[in-house]
């Protein structure tokens, strides 16, 4: 008999609350009701007392069978425990009531059935963390509204797709944009395909002395950039604002479907990404690049509550970044004293993944051959500037207003010699820095010089790499033999999520990437690059992103509720404020930097140094 | 003394033999918690509605092997005991009769002792059902959580004069911080019952290991 008190309190319990309703009646029918007073031991094991337990009341304490002091566990009211002894043979946990405790007890061979006859309620115990990170995801998308930036390409208003070939006249061209009621039209032109606008069309017939009989091509802008309509809004957003434009071609695989406005676009997201690239392109001082720095903070902080992923925050936020940085520059430099010199970001925002504003690290690259009279003395007033508007000073000072790195191409080299022949500490951070840059003003090619020399000079010297991935190791993964959470003594049992998880991962992978070659700087992109190479399988690639994500996360998430209460941002997150299911998937996620560590020793085959 | 002499004599005016079950060493160490949901307080006039009972072994009370029965209506059910059972009279039509229900019982309960809240009354409502199937009451030893309760907790030097023990099941419930279990009915009384006997069960051994340890030091 299933009373209806048993099957609500199944009903709250994770993962009971999956099952049919038929399924949890069977549960609650073979359910006894046992009782442990305060520190007593709870039996569990594969044979005499297989069970698992569901706390009425009371708390439990999970501890590893070698080591009963460290406690790697806690569960409580609604809690159930004692899946990973009956689940998994290397499992030796032991569980004390910590107070007295009254539980309900599930006989292993019911809790088998259940596992056998409900796909959901197995996929809870059984689904590898990639499974179980994006059913995390999901949920938090779930959780909230629904949120435009996730939405596919497919679901926007499209203009009429107006397909010419490249030596129509402008004047069939203007009929048919104006029958068709667009103002662009797709140009297929000897092989090629391009994108004319209205407004092209004006400046030609007006300034350049196109008539309307000259063939379209010659005013065409080759190549038009697409979109595919399974992709997210999000992208087709920042497409536009990476390459400056206002329209996007809509493709379906190859086939060509329509054309996607940014009035439509933001339209759709009346929100405040939108609002930022806005106030962005019409930024004429300080004070208004001070008020989109200020406008980028909220959009974090809401779109980080929307569930959506922080790999396509970090994204979207660095591209805002790095116009902002841009126009900062246009704005400081009016006479275009400097347009010869290349501005680059380095570090987390050379790799796109710094999400609140930390720090900056950032360097000059000008030509040999030019005179540079004030670039230094610009530098500096840019780096104040930069700083006024809320991009904090890099603690190791490297910046462009630091004459080091604010270097012509020809000292660069020199530069990069040097910390490749003297190997110490401060030069691999330099180079590990270096290597992760991106050009956001000037011309990128003096950067891709200095990369293959970097290539170059890895290649040559084999002993590098090794030793440039030793840091990989450098922290301990706060993880015990057996799973549990190390955590800092404080009150919130901290854990410094970058040191413990995220740097590892980072720097790993550039390690991989620096040997392979790999041009992509975010860590995402090189790692799907490293599963394109077959450095490593595709399911760990997706394995790693996925933990990285999840580790970005929650550092996001804490430093964002660090921020709103006025404490100091850093990279601890309080392991007491995370959920049960946050702590085993932290728990997790942190095996996997493990075996990530692993890797990196035998592939670099660091055990020798 | 007495209650051997009282058994034998049981034993001896015991109507049916089949029976016989109820005198023998029971099958195992567990006990029997059991609560009755009735019509009234009554033992005489009222009938049960609905009977629970749950094994308890050691700490552990077998809520999976419990017994639950729902007796066809005798009289029609008051007011005020619908009131605190839900049950309303078309919700017993599906019944069992009272000598199913009895023979049901005691073949749940054997010869295990017996456990219950004011266990007196819920036996003498079963005893009704019983006495014109055995020809006597229930022979089975019995333990009153009121009794144990008051055993552990009532120290009558300590006791304020203007004050009444509070042997209410609530008061018991919370005074031994166990959960409550929402609905009151058989199962669930019967359950905390079970829960509240195990846990004064082991009040009294750590009572008594902490006694003995403090008369041989």
């Amino acid at each position: 008999m299933a009373d209806d008190d048993t099957l609500a309190y199944l009903n709250q319990v994770l993962p009971f609350d999956r099952l049919s309703d038929e399924q949890r009646a069977k549960a609650a029918d073979a359910l006894d009701v046992v009782y442990f007073p305060k520190d007593a031991t709870i039996p569990l094991d594969r044979y005499e007392s297989a069970y698992l337990y569901l706390v009425i009341k009371g708390r439990v304490s999970e501890c590893h069978a070698d080591d009963d002091t460290a406690q790697c566990g806690l569960y409580g009211v609604h809690a159930a425990f004692g899946a990973a002894n009956l689940l998994d043979r290397n499992a030796q946990l032991t569980y004390h009531a910590l107070e007295e405790t009254v539980a309900y007890r599930l006989p292993f061979s019911v809790f088998e059935q259940l596992l056998q006859s409900s796909q959901a309620f197995e996929a809870f115990y059984f689904h590898d963390i990639t499974q179980k990170l994006s059913q995390f995801h999901q949920q938090l998308q779930e959780e909230s509204s629904s949120e435009a930036m996730m939405d596919a390409v497919s679901i926007a208003p499209l203009h009429a797709l107006i397909e010419v070939d490249g030596e129509t006249g402008l004047k069939t061209c203007v009929e048919n944009m104006h029958s068709a009621q667009s103002d662009a039209c797709v140009v297929h032109h000897q092989g090629q395909i391009g994108i004319v606008t209205s407004s092209d069309l004006l400046r030609g017939l007006a300034l350049e002395n196109f008539d309307l009989q000259s063939p379209v091509g010659e005013l065409a802008t080759f190549p038009v950039i697409t979109i595919d309509q399974s992709d997210f809004l999000f992208n087709a957003l920042l497409k536009m604002t990476r390459f400056g434009i206002d329209r996007l071609v809509v493709r379906d695989g190859q086939a060509l479907r329509g054309i996607l406005h940014q009035k439509e676009l933001m339209s759709l997201f009346a929100n405040q990404s939108g609002l930022v690239m806005l106030t962005l392109e019409r930024a004429e001082n300080l004070d208004d690049l001070k008020k989109v720095a200020g406008q980028i903070d909220q959009l974090v902080a809401g779109l980080s509550n929307k569930g959506v992923k922080t790999h396509y925050i970090a994204k979207l936020v660095n591209e805002l970044h790095r116009k902002l940085q841009a126009k900062l520059w246009d704005l400081l430099d009016t006479e275009k004293r400097f347009d010869q010199v290349t501005y680059l970001v380095m570090g987390s925002e050379g790799r796109s993944e710094q999400v609140v504003r930390t720090d900056q690290d950032n360097a000059v690259i000008y030509p040999d051959d030019q005179p540079m009279d004030g670039l230094m003395a610009f530098c500096q007033q840019y780096n104040r500037k930069l700083i006024e508007i809320g991009f904090p000073p890099c603690p190791g000072n490297i910046m462009l207003s630091n004459p080091q790195w604010c270097l012509s191409e020809q000292q660069w080299r020199a530069q990069l010699d040097k910390w490749f022949e003297q190997p110490d500490q401060e030069g691999f951070m330099a180079l590990a820095i270096l290597f992760d840059a991106q050009v956001v003003k000037g011309d990128t090619a003096p950067l891709d010089r200095l990369k293959d020399d970097l290539w170059a000079q890895v290649r040559k010297r084999q002993m590098f790499l090794p030793h440039f991935a030793l840091s990989v190791s450098q922290f301990d993964t706060p993880i015990g033999l057996f799973g549990r959470l190390i955590t800092q003594k404080d009150a919130g049992h901290s854990i410094d999520i970058k040191k413990g998880g995220i740097f590892p991962i980072v720097h790993g992978i550039r390690c991989l990437a620096l040997e392979q070659e790999i041009e992509p700087t975010n860590t995402h992109w090189r790692i799907r690059k490293l599963m394109d190479l077959n450095v490593f399988s595709e399911d760990f690639g997706i394995e790693l992103g996925e933990t990285l994500n999840f580790l970005n996360t929650l550092r996001l998430q804490s430093m964002l509720q660090k921020g709103a209460h006025g404490k100091t941002v850093d990279n601890r997150i309080e392991t007491d404020e995370l959920t049960h299911f946050q702590q085993d998937l932290l728990k997790e996620a942190f095996g996997v930097v493990n075996q990530f560590k692993k890797v990196i020793e035998q592939h670099f085959k660091l055990e020798s140094y | 003394m007495w209650q051997r002499f009282y058994q034998a004599w049981l034993k001896k005016r015991l109507k049916d033999p089949e029976y016989g079950f109820l005198f023998e060493p029971p099958e195992d160490d567990a006990v029997v918690c059991f609560d009755c949901e009735t019509t009234g307080l009554d033992p005489k006039r009222d009938s049960i509605i609905s009977l629970s009972a749950i094994k308890i072994r050691g700490a552990d009370i077998l809520t999976s092997e419990s017994l639950n029965l729902t007796f066809q209506p005798q009289q029609t059910v008051e007011g005020d005991s619908i009131v605190i059972h839900r049950l309303r009279n078309m919700d017993l039509s599906e019944g069992l009769a009272p000598q199913e229900a009895a023979r049901r019982f005691l073949q749940f309960i054997g010869s295990r002792p017996l456990i219950g809240y004011y266990l007196e009354f819920d036996v003498a409502m079963v005893n009704r059902l019983i006495k014109p199937l055995l020809g006597i009451p229930l022979p089975n030893t019995q333990t009153d959580i009121a009794e144990l309760y008051s055993d552990l907790f009532y120290q009558p030097w300590f006791q304020p004069e203007h004050e009444v023990f509070d042997l209410s099941f609530q008061g018991i419930r919370t005074r031994l911080e166990l959960p409550g279990l929402g609905q009151h009915d058989a199962f669930n009384d019967a359950l905390m019952t079970a829960m509240m006997y195990v846990k004064l069960r082991h009040l009294q051994e750590t009572k008594h290991t902490s006694a003995t340890r403090s008369s041989t030091t």
